[in-house]
């Protein structure tokens, strides 16, 4: 556990903030990290910056973190989990509401080595979108929204089954609600995909077994899988655990 | 190459390394990985009580310097829903021993029948968890107390009964005493120590819970004294467990006298690979001094040969 100083914090939207602060560690993109919020709470979130986290409003946690300032004291536990396999050339990613954050990291680090990039995001409304502009210094941008304020109006599903029809990539990285990772990965068939999957943590190293997700410890296997893992995960896209270990399906 | 089998109250383990109870062991998955993948002899499943339960708030568990320290706070999905997971577990080549917790000797009983209608091979009363009120510790600290829910419990089922203790009392001794009295089928030492991490920074303790247990090396010392005193006072079966990562750790406890070790945080520090690891160093050290067989090498320290 490290503490560590909140020295920005970023408004992306209505509900989106963006914390950020000097991480003392080096981290991969698609690892995360326990964040403490003293007295509150800790729970796990991606590194949407190498010093930086994105968080959704939604709970007694992220409020706690929309109410931190600049000089607010937090912990910090990790960089955990496996992060992305970046080796292939031709990417395409996919992000689903505040999933983009997971891949960020990424799409930085594929648009400095010069590789192949498209970058699909959904979100319910325009004004739900997050780091369409951060996105567009490192790829090609395509975006859907709910409600068709912005982009194709549906699921960024169909905007992902026109870009592979217009052009086969080496590799998927997609991270979002799992019923997307879910449609995402059937469209893929025979390209590699790599999804970044999310469950209730306690621990976030690998010895409470909470995240268990078929034979896989989210936390320490994970959070970013194979397609091939995917196919024996019995529980992908079905049930998640609740915080008792109970299956909730989705 | 020497044998490492050993046999503990009728349960043969093709080798001395158990999965210890609160590290993965909530879904039948996580079990089944420990014992196909991991190798280990036997699993010891999460603590599981009468209803859901979801533990203490986060963070609930640390990484420091001499160990873990954790205060998990017993979540569980219920004894109920646990049959679907100690079934998959069961697919496995490997005993499955069931860990319970209760506060009274009646629902201690009442989990136990359902862990053997379930079929796992032994219950494991879990008499020790030190950081959750009425439960764990509460329960284990009182030798009469003690001998109350293992008698209980031996009278509600057919399948071994052991019970786990914390090396946090006067006397562990005679508490393991208690525990041979009633008919109990073996003991298991020890369990995490109560302990605390403050943050100087902030002023405050970082677990959600303030105190919690720590495990790992840290409390490797402590546990083979406890495993030594208790075969030196009974004579049932000791199951050795406390900061466990090489085989040089578990010959420490066998030879305090221990038949089988349980391995927790070593799964952290090592992966699950440590099973056959420790079962690699064990059997090394034994061909290397020419012991044959686990039972030349159990209580060795104590019987001073």
């Amino acid at each position: 556990m490290q503490i560590v100083q909140v020295s920005e914090v970023i408004n992306e939207t209505n509900n989106i903030k963006t914390i950020k602060f000097k991480l003392p560690v080096e981290s991969k993109p698609g690892q995360f990290i326990m964040v403490w919020i003293p007295g509150i709470d800790e729970i796990p979130m991606s590194l949407s910056y190498s010093d930086g986290i994105t968080v959704d409003n939604v709970g007694e946690a992220t409020q706690a973190i929309h109410a931190l300032e600049i000089g607010s004291q937090i912990g910090i536990k990790g960089p955990y989990g496996n992060g992305f396999d970046l080796s292939e050339n031709n990417f395409l990613l996919v992000g689903g509401g505040t999933g983009i954050a997971a891949l960020a990291q990424a799409a930085e680090k594929l648009s400095q080595s010069g590789k192949n990039l498209r970058i699909a995001i959904g979100a319910r409304t325009a004004s739900d979108l997050l780091f369409q502009e951060r996105m567009k210094a490192f790829g090609e941008v395509h975006v859907a929204t709910d409600d068709g304020s912005s982009g194709h109006h549906g699921f960024v599903t169909q905007v992902v089954e026109k870009l592979i029809a217009e052009k086969k990539p080496d590799m998927i990285l997609a991270c979002g609600p799992e019923p997307m990772m879910v449609a995402v990965v059937g469209l893929a068939g025979d390209i590699s995909i790599q999804c970044s999957l999310e469950r209730y943590m306690k621990c976030g190293f690998g010895i409470c077994g909470s995240c268990q997700c078929g034979k896989y410890t989210v936390c320490k296997d994970g959070p970013v899988f194979s397609g091939q893992q995917l196919a024996e995960i019995e529980d992908f896209g079905k049930w998640k655990r609740d915080a008792a270990g109970k299956p909730v399906w989705f | 190459m020497a044998d490492i089998r050993t046999e503990i109250a009728g349960l043969k383990l093709e080798n001395p390394t158990m999965l210890a109870s609160g590290i993965l062991g909530q879904t039948g998955e996580s079990l089944l990985k420990i014992i196909n993948e991991g190798g280990a002899g036997a699993v010891v499943t999460k603590s599981i009580g009468m209803e859901p339960r979801e533990g203490h708030g986060s963070p609930c568990a640390l990484e420091l310097d001499g160990g873990l320290l954790n205060a998990m706070g017993l979540p569980n999905p219920g004894i109920d829903a646990f049959e679907t997971e100690l079934k998959i577990a069961l697919k496995g080549d490997a005993p499955v021993i069931g860990s319970i917790f209760a506060d009274t000797g009646e629902k201690f009983s009442i989990l136990a029948g359902k862990m053997e209608e379930f079929g796992a091979s032994a219950v494991e009363l879990n008499l020790s968890c030190p950081h959750a009120d009425k439960y764990g510790l509460d329960m284990g600290s009182d030798p009469e107390k003690v001998r109350e829910i293992v008698g209980q419990v031996k009278n509600s089922v057919k399948i071994p009964v052991f019970a786990k203790l914390s090396p946090m009392v006067p006397d562990i001794g005679q508490i393991a005493l208690a525990v041979q009295e009633a008919g109990g089928d073996g003991v298991v030492a020890i369990n995490t120590i109560k302990a605390m991490k403050i943050e100087p920074e902030l002023g405050m303790p970082v677990l959600k819970n303030k105190v919690g247990g720590i495990s790992g090396p840290a409390i490797k010392p402590a546990g083979v004294r406890a495993v030594y005193e208790i075969s030196g006072t009974v004579e049932i079966p000791v199951i050795g467990v406390g900061g466990i990562n090489t085989g040089m750790d578990a010959l420490e406890y066998i030879m305090a006298g221990a038949s089988a070790v349980q391995i927790g945080s070593g799964v952290h520090y090592q992966g699950i690979d440590v099973f056959s690891k420790v079962n690699q160093e064990i059997s090394e050290f034994m061909d290397r001094k020419n012991y044959s067989k686990l039972d030349e090498i159990i209580g060795m320290a104590r019987k001073g040969i």
